[in-house]
């Protein structure tokens, strides 16, 4: 490649995909619960983003594009390295120090929350995380998880309730219906 | 809208805002204070997802440069390179070992001729045997013993020399190749395998004073050509 198409190249990503890095580092991380591999699937993500920057026609498109490339690259980290299971508490207390706090928020509060998000199932965490933190609308949810509309809003509908519960806002609503047999 | 529709609407999505949505909130003090709640819990799991993108990122097309190094690709090279020599190495001493192993055994099993005696064999029974490996001696040596024997399956001629050092046996081996001379010990036994041309010649001896004088005697008389 030619130096001049190679930096055209560069300034393409950099307009492109940059700017999605966030959003796919908090997705992963929230998706692996590990900060070490969460920086290590980014890493690859995006190495794999820029060897096939050429097939993403449509720059709107290019954070869904990173996730699949995440999601993917998630799926086959772990497949080759079979990381350990981590325990939610040990977890926990390490992305304490880890992951800092940005905002002005109780810590001790954002921290039960975040242990609260991490012992979610992970087909519910995952789409509590894309619609919250990515503003992804249940359409765009059901299209990146291959499932329907209807189990999105299921699962979102769990996710919630189910924190409501672990953080003492209230009951689980969604174990009433799942008990009914409602849904 | 009922209650239970209500909640797994807005439990789906705290931002719906339909008419019919709206109206069952502000009619419902239940599902309104339920609707508070997932409203806030969607601002504390915003507020907690918030990790910043860590700094230790490298650009991929650094990455993938260093992947195209040369210095990585010789690295690499040097490697196999290693790791074939190291294998190699370890393989040829294994085969060397067993070779060495078979000799002695075979020595061991004629030790009564490795005798010190002033009996000696006819120069011309000497020639011939040593002609069956194709080699010819340039001078003749103090053969006491001239038999043909066979080591795995080739026929090698076994010499049983007299020294001052004592007596030695040689072994004319057509098909084991070496660069260096080897030595080893085994049953006893002191054995050292002399490359001559493309061929080699096992001296074995009670001792390594018998073997040294048995290595020159080799180096001085045998023209061994391919």
């Amino acid at each position: 490649m030619t130096g001049s198409r190679e930096r055209q190249k560069q300034q393409r990503f950099e307009a492109l995909c940059e700017p999605c890095r966030g959003d796919v580092f908090r997705f992963v991380l929230w998706l692996c619960r590990s900060q070490p591999v969460a920086e290590e699937v980014v890493q690859e993500t995006f190495l794999r983003a820029w060897r096939s920057l050429d097939s993403l026609k449509d720059g709107e498109s290019a954070k869904s594009w990173l996730l699949t490339i995440a999601r993917r690259e998630h799926a086959r980290l772990y497949e080759r390295k079979r990381h350990p299971t981590v325990d939610i508490d040990e977890l926990s207390a390490a992305d304490s120090s880890a992951l800092a706090v940005t905002h002005d928020r109780d810590p001790d509060e954002v921290q039960d929350v975040r242990k609260a998000i991490l012992e979610l199932e992970p087909e519910h965490r995952e789409p509590l995380v894309m619609q919250v933190m990515m503003g992804y609308s249940t359409e765009e949810i059901a299209r990146q998880l291959g499932i329907n509309e209807g189990a999105v809003s299921t699962r979102l509908f769990r996710a919630r309730n189910r924190l409501r519960a672990r953080l003492g806002l209230g009951p689980d609503e969604s174990a009433r219906e799942d008990v009914d047999g409602t849904r | 809208m009922e209650h239970a529709e209500f909640r797994r609407l807005f439990g789906a999505n705290p931002k719906r805002n339909e008419p019919d949505v709206l109206a069952h909130r502000s009619h419902c003090d239940e599902c309104a204070r339920y609707a508070a709640d997932l409203e806030r819990i969607d601002q504390m799991v915003s507020g907690a997802l918030a990790v910043p993108a860590p700094a230790n990122y490298r650009k991929p097309w650094e990455i993938e440069q260093e992947r195209r190094s040369p210095l990585r690709w010789y690295a690499i090279a040097a490697s196999v390179v290693l790791l074939l020599t190291i294998g190699g190495g370890t393989w040829l001493h294994l085969q060397r070992d067993a070779l060495f192993a078979e000799l002695t055994k075979h020595a061991n099993g004629e030790i009564d001729r490795m005798v010190t005696t002033d009996k000696r064999t006819p120069e011309e029974k000497v020639r011939a045997t040593v002609a069956k490996a194709g080699a010819r001696l340039s001078h003749m040596l103090p053969v006491s013993t001239a038999r043909t024997c066979k080591v795995r399956g080739v026929t090698a001629p076994h010499l049983f020399v007299q020294t001052p050092d004592g007596p030695v046996q040689l072994l004319l081996l057509t098909e084991h190749r070496f660069l260096i001379a080897h030595s080893a010990e085994k049953l006893g036994l002191h054995a050292e395998l002399v490359p001559v041309g493309n061929h080699s010649v096992a001296v074995i001896a009670a001792s390594d004073a018998a073997v040294e004088q048995g290595v020159r005697m080799v180096n001085q008389s045998f023209d061994w050509a391919p």
